[in-house]
């Protein structure tokens, strides 16, 4: 009898065991649930969440850039216009001589020609 | 000159090679003087206007001869100067100075006749050899 009562209560925790196994099965359930969950949220959220961003980098970064470069080039143009400039403005073509005569053409000219005359 | 010059302009001026002065000779009294004073008159307001003077005056050379005060005051203003600063300046002793002082000098670099020119310190007695002389000084 004691061995039929022993079966018995081997059956039964045997059975408990099989019992155990059904947490699992609602652990599972639940981890579907919580994915489930998550991913709406999460699926909606980064497209704004992405979208957001990259607009303010965009908007963000070209101004600066921008700006940069027309800082930079605005002073090298305004040095290198009286540069130029000088290099042809000596060339006068009307003046004096020391003496008083007019003359015309560059005063460096290579050739040099005094014209003596009288109006008359 | 008057015939050789706009080609001289053209040619060597004009490009940069040439510096032309123009030297008085007052060879003929009084309206040389004259005429000369009207060039430097018009000059002291604008270079550009003496030179387009100074071929007027060489075309108009037979009336020159001739010309009263009113004459070289309607020249100077044909080519833009203003009629009071140059009637201030042709009425003036300065002006008759500075042109007498120039053929001054010019009798002391031994120019007795005219035209005679200078081409980079070769003296010519007429335009004879000056466009021949000009190109042999050119590069």
């Amino acid at each position: 009898m004691k061995q039929l009562s022993l079966v018995m209560t081997l059956l039964y925790l045997l059975g408990c065991g099989g019992a155990a196994e059904e947490p699992i099965a609602v652990s599972q359930a639940t981890a579907t649930q919580i994915i489930a969950t998550d991913l709406p949220p999460t699926a909606t959220a980064p497209p704004p969440a992405t979208s957001i961003p990259t607009a303010e980098i965009v908007v963000a970064d070209p101004p600066p850039t921008e700006t940069l470069i027309v800082v930079t080039n605005e002073p090298t143009e305004v040095v290198m216009a009286p540069t130029l400039v000088p290099t042809e403005q000596p060339v006068a073509m009307f003046g004096r001589t020391p003496e008083g005569a007019l003359y015309m053409g560059r005063a460096d000219a290579e050739i040099t020609l005094i014209d003596y005359s009288d109006f008359l | 000159m008057l015939t050789l010059q706009p080609e001289i302009v053209q040619q060597y001026v004009e490009t940069g090679q040439m510096q032309l002065i123009f030297w008085p000779v007052l060879n003929h009294g009084n309206p040389s003087v004259a005429a000369t004073v009207t060039f430097e008159c018009v000059g002291q307001q604008s270079f550009e206007n003496a030179w387009a003077l100074h071929p007027i005056l060489f075309q108009n050379v037979n009336r020159l001869y001739s010309a009263t005060r009113d004459d070289f005051i309607n020249y100077a203003v044909q080519v833009g100067a203003d009629q009071a600063t140059f009637e201030s300046c042709y009425d003036s002793a300065e002006a008759v100075e500075l042109v007498m002082q120039l053929d001054q000098i010019r009798r002391e670099r031994g120019i007795r006749g005219q035209p005679y020119f200078d081409v980079n310190g070769t003296v010519l007695a007429g335009t004879g050899q000056l466009l021949d002389t000009i190109a042999a000084n050119a590069k």
